[in-house]
């Protein structure tokens, strides 16, 4: 894979981190990641810029350790942070892969107000942890990416039990593409079986407390499933439940409320929250004493022009309709 | 027995398509009134019935524009909830139509107060009688252009009393109805009422509940559509002056086509008579 750092400013705080104490560099890694013939002149200047430290006067400089290895080093500023903020905190931190531009920036804002602000980097990236991470891990492929959209499991161990007994779960193992897309009849054709990150996203997860973070993960449903079950998120439209959350209403239903957040199975499952067996236990958490004479209500909740279209007297007057523009379009 | 869902699709399509024949059945009308040159004795030579008894009162005045206006907005508002037709404002409308419903039915407790209670005590002026009952078939000729006039009722005829009374029950049935839907949460007990009726009918019977004011609100928008249509087309002047417009209403000419023909002398154009406007009517 050919990857190019061109941020000047990033390789100017790629240099300013070789100063850190504690982290070194070995001359392989830095020249994997730098392609120093593809920089402008503009961006030779900021190197030059950001390598020429003013030290103050009697400044000594911190004494090195001798011999320690690249991968223990490099623990040491990505467990507070800051270290791999040096780079990755510049927005102009991009690489190339395969012909496109893919932006390695962490807006640190971001972070800060998200629910991990005090996690570590190495909590989810775990596989950078002990490694070096720019000529080993980011070169193959988009695995390190798998293990960090499923290193939730490693604190939220319920949810994940909960995920691994679903219809979503790869069964832990990321970057099995063969395993993890969705068979021809399921609701995602096609589709790569989500990871954890996938819908609750990486670097900008919101905490529960913050009311309007929970508002907008709930306002987002037909983005974070609609994505892969595209039938069924736009099949979402009956009165109260879809049409009302289509139009940005709050006391609808996002998906996730009826078929559950991370045990989520097809209706067909007898595990399944939307089971008929299950429905009026799943309806019941909105419709006090829903029984199973209400839950005949349900089919309208993903079929609603389907039912219309069925009806007798629309089908009638369709038929009246389409017999009148027929004599028109003569 | 009819399901839950198919009873819902029924609704939605009849009611929907019968508000489309109602509003092209209105506008054939209408071209009825033009046809036969009732629109132009009316709106062009000004000729409109002459009312019996004093002005309209400014009470039951200012409940019928309260309540119009508050009937709409729960229209619109109910409308919104089933049918979301625009993104965002659910909270709003929900807000409104809770407003409106309380102003519905304090203006409804007073208005049967008026009716019942009051000094003036104007129940007599809905109430149907025989006459009303032996007339009615020549009224809907009349609306239909079979007959070129119709009898002289008083204030209101059959069909305006039949549809007046049918109002109170019907608002009644609602406001039941909508109450037992509340969905506000109340503080302190932080409950609702609706949650406090599913607890007791279970959300089937809430379903049943919201059907019934679901079915009443069309009722109303027809009814309510057909009133405002003949209202305007057929008694204009009144309309005006309900809505405190009645300066821009001007000296009646003779009507002609308003037999007073309750002696069964139907299509003899009435007597003229002094042309008064209508705020100043006596």
């Amino acid at each position: 894979m050919r990857m190019t750092v061109r941020s000047a400013i990033g390789i100017g705080a790629l240099a300013a981190a070789l100063m850190l104490p504690g982290v070194s560099f070995a001359a392989p890694a830095t020249s994997t990641v730098v392609s120093t013939a593809s920089l402008s002149a503009t961006a030779t200047e900021a190197i030059k810029q950001a390598t020429t430290t003013v030290r103050p006067p009697g400044y000594k400089k911190p004494p090195m350790p001798q011999k320690q290895s690249y991968d223990l080093d490099w623990t040491l500023p990505t467990a507070g942070k800051s270290g791999c903020n040096v780079c990755h905190g510049d927005e102009n931190l991009v690489r190339i892969q395969d012909g496109k531009t893919v932006s390695l920036y962490v807006d640190s804002a971001v972070l800060q107000d998200s629910a991990h602000k005090n996690v570590p980097c190495t909590s989810c990236h775990v596989d950078f942890a002990y490694k070096t991470p720019h000529d080993t891990i980011v070169k193959n492929g988009d695995e390190w990416r798998a293990v960090a959209k499923l290193a939730c499991k490693n604190c939220h161990k319920d949810a994940f039990t909960l995920y691994s007994n679903g219809a979503h779960s790869p069964a832990g193992r990321p970057g099995d593409t063969s395993s993890t897309v969705g068979a021809p009849d399921s609701s995602a054709p096609g589709k790569p079986r989500p990871l954890c990150g996938d819908c609750h996203g990486g670097h900008a997860i919101p905490s529960k407390e913050d009311t309007e973070a929970r508002a907008a993960v709930h306002a987002s449903a037909l983005t974070m499933c609609g994505t892969c079950h595209e039938k069924a998120s736009g099949d979402y439209y009956d009165y109260y439940h879809g049409d009302a959350y289509q139009n940005s209403a709050t006391d609808a239903p996002a998906c996730w409320q009826c078929h559950e957040t991370h045990k989520v199975l097809p209706a067909k499952d007898r595990r399944s929250s939307v089971n008929e067996n299950n429905l009026s236990e799943t309806c019941a958490v909105c419709h006090a004493g829903a029984d199973e004479g209400y839950i005949a209500y349900a089919p309208l909740v993903h079929h609603a022009e389907e039912l219309h279209d069925a009806n007798p007297l629309k089908q009638w007057v369709d038929g009246i309709i389409a017999s009148i523009k027929s004599v028109f379009n003569r | 027995m009819i399901g839950l869902t198919q009873l819902n699709v029924w609704i939605d399509v009849v009611f929907s398509m019968l508000y489309i024949v109602i509003v092209v059945a209105l506008s054939g009308h209408f071209l009825g009134n033009v046809l036969t040159g009732r629109a132009k004795r009316r709106f062009v030579g000004w000729e409109w019935p002459e009312h019996e008894g004093g002005p309209i009162p400014p009470l039951p005045k200012f409940l019928h524009f309260q309540h119009v206006a508050a009937m709409i907005a729960l229209g619109i508002s109910g409308m919104y909830i089933r049918f979301p037709f625009f993104n965002g404002g659910r909270t709003f409308m929900q807000w409104v139509h809770y407003i409106a419903m309380i102003i519905v039915i304090i203006n409804l407790v007073v208005r049967l107060w008026y009716a019942f209670g009051s000094r003036r005590r104007d129940y007599r002026e809905f109430a149907v009688t025989k006459r009303d009952i032996t007339t009615a078939p020549k009224v809907i000729l009349y609306y239909i252009f079979v007959k070129p006039s119709k009898p002289h009722l008083g204030k209101y005829n059959v069909m305006q009393k039949g549809t007046y009374i049918l109002f109170v029950p019907l608002l009644i049935i609602q406001a039941i109805t909508g109450l037992m839907l509340w969905r506000l949460q109340f503080p302190v007990v932080d409950m609702s009422i609706q949650q406090v009726v599913a607890g007791i009918i279970g959300a089937t019977g809430v379903w049943w509940v919201r059907t019934t004011h679901y079915l009443i609100n069309w009722l109303f928008i027809v009814l309510t559509t057909i009133h405002v249509y003949l209202s305007v087309t057929e008694d204009f002047p009144a309309f005006l002056d309900f809505f405190g417009l009645s300066f821009l209403d001007r000296p009646h000419a003779p009507h002609s086509d308003h037999g007073h023909d309750d002696d069964g002398h139907e299509g003899v154009p009435a007597e003229p008579v002094v042309a008064v406007p209508a705020g100043d009517q006596v």
